[in-house]
């Protein structure tokens, strides 16, 4: 299991960073009420782009916080560390757990195992967050506390997409959004596969000219009447 | 052996930095508007957001190197002598210490000093000439200082604000918190620094991190527009010639009569006059979904994004899991942490097994 749990480390980590990106791009910088900047692709003037950056730096260093102390604590103090609690022989010796598994146990900050000291080793980053908050306990309970605002903030949101269909697809052509909200999201996606053939491809499906879409709705019809 | 390892674990972490840096730039040049772009933003923008995507990868890297100083039957390897696994973590530190530094440097001075120098910029005095760049210059540096000053004052206050001095109780005589605690005042002014930066950055994460992890899955899941962008620019462009060729027919039999058009031929043409309007944007948003204008760049961006949608639905769903897992298991650690935690808040929540 080697390189891959730490892959997936990083995936989790690289999905709240651009789960904050899409935040921002959704919310867009305001001051309480006031849309300050607009984040948008292709729309983005360079001071929101600065701003931006500027957010998201801090941002990271509250997501260093989540992931190390909310998200998986002990993975990112110990990673998959473990200590053989069967005191050896002579001080100095490493400890033999060969044939007693049931004595190999996890790191942790609060064990009182004097040979977990010597084995185990707390990652930076925990120390660091952890220097933190044991110094400044104003700043650790604040984060702390804040982790629950962010799952209730989190439910709301999601529950109010779930419920209406948020207008999301920033750089997306007003008329599918509109399409969206007409048919359900299951109907639609067999459509989606066939557009994105055709955007691979770069050409379109050959229609005839009488069933040429939405676009010209109406106009045939019109055209009859003559 | 541990050589070998240590030293993968390095560069599969410089290779991760060097596609962030890609992804960095890519992002820069998909969001900025063309019209309005300025090479010295988008090279800071991007030296800003590899060096924070650098840091935030750190954490694997971190988990890693410490994790591989053990073996699996919980005893330190052999090569792992105190000596080499603080070596590790000294090494470690230093990158950290770096990392952070530039990410501060960026942002506090860097980063406000090309926002001034950006604002400072005036088109219709440039274009006269009264506007020297050394203006501009002496202008931004300025404003600039007052971040200086802040940045001066945190620490200050860091370097003097006390430290938490209450432990009574057995559960401090750990050597973990001893292991905390040793520290001098430079170390506590930095610490102070972090953690305010920490809470700033969470009042930003409660709101942007907590949305855009719920918006995230369903955005992916929608983003795969119902028609392609050449079908619609093929429909339209018909759709547009049918619309001109009707509003040709209407004048040209109107062309000669006394009194003007009849009200009826008035009325289509009106609605005609309409229609055109709305297909006219709608061929030019079509084009411009199809890259068309657009630098190489953007073009083949659109490209691959066409060539993983089929992934980027099916990864929506799969997002949308993890969202959902990953905000059980905060809100179980979450109330574990606040109802069994020891020591509650004199050590940030920490729970012992």
């Amino acid at each position: 299991m080697f390189p891959i749990d730490y892959v997936l480390m990083a995936l989790l980590v690289l999905f709240f960073f651009s789960s904050s990106v899409a935040g921002i791009a959704t919310i867009g910088i305001r001051f309480l009420w006031v849309k300050l900047f607009e984040i948008r692709k292709g729309h983005t003037s360079p001071q929101a782009m600065l701003v931006a950056t500027v957010m998201l730096t801090l941002i990271m260093l509250a997501i260093n916080y989540s992931i190390a102390m909310m998200v998986a604590p002990q993975y990112a103090t110990y990673g998959a560390q473990k200590f053989c609690s069967n005191a050896p022989k002579h001080g100095g010796d490493q400890p033999n757990c060969t044939n007693l598994p049931h004595l190999i146990k996890p790191c942790s900050e609060l064990s009182k195992d004097h040979i977990s000291r010597d084995i185990c080793t707390p990652s930076v980053v925990s120390t660091f967050l952890n220097r933190v908050t044991f110094n400044f306990p104003f700043f650790g309970g604040l984060a702390f506390w804040a982790q629950f605002v962010f799952l209730g903030v989190f439910l709301i949101v999601f529950l109010l997409s779930l419920f209406r269909t948020p207008k999301l697809n920033l750089s997306e052509l007003d008329e599918d959004a509109e399409v969206d909200e007409e048919e359900g999201l299951l109907a639609s996606t067999g459509r989606r596969f066939g557009a994105t053939w055709q955007d691979i491809r770069g050409k379109a499906k050959k229609t005839s000219v009488g069933a040429a879409g939405r676009g010209s709705r109406g106009d045939d019809s019109r055209a009859e009447d003559e | 052996m541990a050589l070998i390892q240590t030293a993968f674990i390095w560069v599969a972490y410089a290779v991760a930095v060097g596609l962030v840096a890609l992804i960095a730039a890519i992002f820069t040049y998909i969001y900025q508007t063309p019209r309005d772009r300025s090479a010295l933003v988008s090279t800071v923008t991007i030296i800003t957001l590899t060096s924070l995507l650098a840091t935030v990868l750190l954490l694997p890297v971190d988990i890693a190197l410490v994790s591989s100083t053990t073996s699996k039957l919980g005893a330190k390897k052999d090569w792992a002598t105190p000596k080499t696994v603080h070596n590790i973590l000294l090494t470690l530190k230093i990158v950290y210490y770096a990392l952070y530094s530039l990410d501060a440097v960026l942002c506090l001075l860097v980063i406000p000093f090309t926002y001034f120098l950006y604002e400072e910029y005036d088109d219709v005095e440039a274009e006269e000439g009264t506007q020297t760049f050394s203006k501009r210059f002496m202008g931004a540096l300025k404003y600039t200082l007052i971040f200086l000053l802040l940045v001066v004052i945190l620490f200050l206050v860091g370097f003097f604000v006390p430290v938490a001095k209450n432990r009574a109780g057995h559960e401090f005589d750990l050597d973990y918190f001893r292991r905390l605690l040793a520290e001098n005042r430079g170390e506590r002014a930095l610490t102070f620094a972090l953690g305010l930066l920490i809470s700033l950055g969470t009042l930003l994460y409660i709101l942007y991190t907590a949305a855009g992890i719920a918006l995230l899955p369903i955005s992916f899941i929608k983003s795969a527009p119902s028609i392609s962008a050449p079908q619609l620019h093929e429909t339209t462009a018909t759709a547009l010639e049918q619309n001109r060729e009707r509003q040709r027919q209407i004048e040209g039999r109107n062309a000669g009569r006394e009194g003007g058009m009849p009200p009826k031929d008035q009325r289509e043409l009106e609605a005609l006059v309409r229609e055109e309007r709305t297909l006219v944007r709608r061929e030019r948003l079509a084009a411009e979904a199809q890259g068309e204008g657009k630098s190489f760049i953007v073009r083949v961006w659109t490209k691959v994004c066409a060539v993983f949608r089929p992934l980027k639905l099916i990864g929506g769903i799969l997002l949308l899991l993890l969202s959902i897992i990953v905000w059980v298991s905060m809100l179980i650690t979450g109330i574990d942490k606040a109802k069994n935690s020891i020591c509650k808040e004199h050590c940030g929540y920490i729970l012992g097994r």
